[in-house]
């Protein structure tokens, strides 16, 4: 290999290096695992392979954003256009690339499924749409409006012509479709300079370091700095009553509320609302039609996931993210006379956080209750959103917290988030199978007035801790 | 007391440490009403771990630090509005546009000079577009410039700018320092500064700090440091009989010279002058940082 190919690919192997190699090991160790645990252990050799596949697949995606990633870095308008041949070096390393990974997931799913074509054809898809994302993020909601059209437009004829032209037939068809989008979406990843070119590399550049940042710190916004959408409005109006009432009325002092306009718009209850909002009108729209595919069960839980525990798992993340992001906003504000005295800022503050929890927990739980109660009807319903609602309580106990001491996010924690939102719909199934004919409305009342008293008592306990504002001066890493 | 001579900003033995790394060691400041000091240190000596310790925004782990006569860590709201601060980040509140920030810093003082906002906005550059562009669309420049509005409007008692300078181009700088001149220092409004242009702290700061070891190592009125200071070279057997009262450091080369940092008396000055075996050699600023901060 040349010395100029070679350089192209060392780059994303030194960066894996560098950012660590677990993430590697364990999908490698996750495919032997799958293996042995299907294969071996429930003598079922095609779930052992197809879960070996699934771990396998996987890693070649991991790795197609690393070279990706690379790629585009190594791309950068300067070295594109001085460096000769640098830019169709990278295409072509790219190229082969996607070919071989789409390959790969073709072989490793394929062999398990049975299917070759269609999962070579859905590794080619996949591996391309991932890259496109890059460049086009909105495409991110193109899953959303598959699961949507899939819903209210009936499919039958598409089934009907896939059955009649056959596994292979569909994938040289989509192939070729994918060869033919190819050209296009290179040229939009990878210009050759321009105004264009180096507006795409810094926004990557940026998003890059953002969500390098992500991996370290409780929550962090995914790109550096993203201008005010829609979602902000109701934060806007909130700012504006604020500085209008300012202006006309006299100056009052020591209010936490003012604070938190300084923690930006994603950690304003708005989009959190508007959210709720959107998922409710869009789920009593489409008349049970969404929840038709899934059965009781994976109704009721995607309902409580995507109206109950979305929302609440949002407003926190961006809490903790704007708390470690806009530390230079806080010093501003703990100086300003509006700031509550140090000895009674932890006070204010913790509740003026769990004050903005309540109102979206609030509307959380009433937009699923009513989605529920007219869609999906029933005793069922009803344990699953009061369960989920009760058990969404305690995550307000995340807000009052030692902010003054926010480290980077432990990995005990990572695991016990995972194994939250693994353990929840099973949580729900079982609750849902154990009372059928009645609401325990009595265990559901415990459990929120636990995460009450938990919550108090942090709340309690962050009075007496460092002030909160500037977040993690006195963390240590 | 004498307005004058009002302690506004006092920290004794203040010591702050990172993990095993020290970066303030017992260190002493005062600053009167209306001194304006340019604070000087290499990178990493510590210059705005000081301003924050002297601010509140970060705990000591020794020593204490009062504003107004007030602990830093329990500030009423009277001192903290009248403390004016302009952090060294300049991205701040991103995702508003410049009016938006300054109507919400309205809305946090008693006291607002929208006369004196609106005067800065416009001769600053904010007439146009760039008022109404959200702040993460601007320029560094205009970025760091709408910070000082902020911190100037609510007409501060104490002034605490953390490289106030370092993104503005000399325009930008000779604007700031004009404003800086001609609204603040008449004011009475105390000043402290840090910043690694030298030129422009020449033309501000009536005083200099310089921040070395976490300490502050050497202190004066700029324009008698540049007078006094001196730096004395000679054998060694010439330099290690001299005792100056002003000595800040001695340095032994490997020539086998010897050369004493000090500030000299007209006395001492006209003495060593007058020495054959020495060398004396005026500094400027330049050669002062340099020297007082290796």
């Amino acid at each position: 290999m040349s010395g100029a190919w070679g350089a192209i690919l060392r780059q994303p192997v030194l960066a894996w290096r560098l950012q660590g190699t677990w993430g590697t090991w364990a999908l490698l160790a996750g495919a032997v695992l799958g293996f042995c645990g299907f294969g071996i252990g429930m003598r079922d050799w095609r779930a052992g392979v197809v879960a070996a596949g699934v771990s396998l697949a996987a890693l070649v995606v991991v790795w197609w954003f690393q070279l990706l990633g690379s790629a585009i870095r190594q791309n950068e308008p300067a070295l594109a256009c001085l460096i000769p041949h640098q830019r169709r070096r990278i295409v072509t390393v790219v190229a082969w690339a996607w070919l071989a990974g789409s390959l790969a997931i073709g072989i490793v799913l394929g062999v398990g499924l049975n299917h070759f074509g269609y999962a070579l054809l859905a590794g080619a898809a996949t591996l391309m749409y991932f890259a496109a994302l890059q460049r086009l993020p909105t495409l991110a909601l193109v899953p959303l409006a598959i699961i949507a059209v899939t819903k209210f437009v009936p499919l039958q004829p598409v089934a009907a012509l896939v059955k009649t032209l056959g596994e292979t037939a569909i994938t040289a068809i989509g192939l070729l479709v994918l060869a033919i989008l190819a050209p296009p979406l290179a040229r939009l990843l990878f210009p050759r300079g321009g105004d264009a070119h180096i507006a795409w590399q810094r926004q990557f550049v940026d998003r890059a370091k953002a969500l390098k940042a992500a991996q370290g710190i409780p929550g962090q916004e995914w790109t550096v700095w993203r201008g005010s959408t829609w979602p902000d409005r109701l934060y806007f109006a909130g700012l504006r009553r604020l500085s209008e009432r300012a202006a006309i009325a006299p100056w009052r002092g020591g209010r936490a509320d003012v604070l938190l306009m300084a923690l930006g718009g994603s950690a304003h209850p708005g989009p959190a609302l508007l959210g709720i909002l959107a998922v409710t009108l869009l789920a009593l729209a489409s008349g049970g039609n969404l929840l038709a595919a899934m059965g009781l069960q994976g109704s009721v839980v995607q309902l409580c996931l995507l109206l109950l525990v979305m929302p609440l798992a949002a407003h926190i993340h961006a809490v903790t993210t704007a708390m470690q992001r806009f530390r230079a906003e806080q010093a501003l504000l703990r100086l300003s006379p509006a700031a509550p005295a140090s000895a009674d800022f932890n006070r204010r503050f913790g509740s003026a956080l769990l004050r903005r929890f309540a109102v979206v927990w609030l509307a959380s739980t009433a937009g699923a209750a009513l989605v529920g109660a007219i869609m999906i009807p029933g005793v069922q319903t009803q344990v699953a959103v009061g369960l989920t609602a009760a058990l969404g309580l305690p995550m307000a106990a995340c807000l009052v917290r030692d902010y003054a001491s926010m480290r980077r996010l432990s990995a005990g924690t990572l695991v016990a988030v995972l194994a939250g939102i693994v353990a929840l719909p099973l949580v729900l199934n079982g609750g849902m199978a154990l009372w059928r004919t009645h609401a325990p409305w009595t265990l559901i009342g415990g459990l929120a007035l636990l995460a009450v008293c938990v919550t108090y008592y942090r709340w309690r306990r962050m009075q007496s801790l460092p002030v909160a504002f500037p977040a993690g001066r006195l963390a240590n890493d | 007391m004498n307005a004058t001579n009002m302690t506004l900003v006092q920290a004794d033995g203040l010591q702050k440490s990172f993990g095993r790394q020290p970066v303030l060691r017992g260190l002493d400041w005062q600053l009167r009403q209306g001194q304006v000091v340019g604070l000087l240190g290499r990178n990493g000596a510590g210059k705005s771990t000081l301003l924050e310790c002297l601010l509140g925004l970060r705990e000591t782990d020794g020593g204490s630090a009062t504003l107004f006569g007030e602990p830093v860590m329990a500030l009423s709201e009277a001192a903290r509005a009248r403390v004016g601060y302009v952090p060294q980040k300049a991205e701040l509140f991103e995702w508003l546009t410049p009016v938006q920030m300054l109507d919400y810093f309205r809305a946090l003082y008693p006291r607002w000079n929208d006369v004196l906002v609106h005067g800065l906005l416009t001769r600053w550059g904010f007439d146009g577009e760039a008022k109404i562009k959200p702040i993460g669309r601007l320029s560094g420049g205009e970025r760091q410039r709408l910070s000082i509005i902020r911190a100037l409007a609510h007409e501060p008692d104490l002034l605490v700018l953390d490289e106030p300078v370092a993104s503005l181009d000399p325009v930008g700088r000779r604007d700031f320092l004009r404003e800086l001149i001609g609204t603040v220092i008449e004011r009475d409004t105390t000043v402290v500064f840090s910043t690694h242009i030298l030129s422009d702290l020449e033309r501000v700061a009536l005083d200099v700090a310089f921040l070395h070891e976490g300490r502050i190592g050497l202190q004066g009125p700029l324009d008698e440091l540049l007078e006094s200071a001196r730096r004395v070279t000679g054998t060694a057997a010439a330099v290690d009989v001299l005792r100056l009262q002003g000595e800040i450091r001695r340095e032994r080369h490997a020539d086998g010279t010897v050369s004493v940092l000090a500030r000299l008396s007209d006395v001492e000055a006209a003495a060593l002058d007058a020495t054959p075996a020495l060398r004396t050699e005026a500094l400027n600023l330049e050669d002062l940082f340099v020297e007082v901060t290796k």
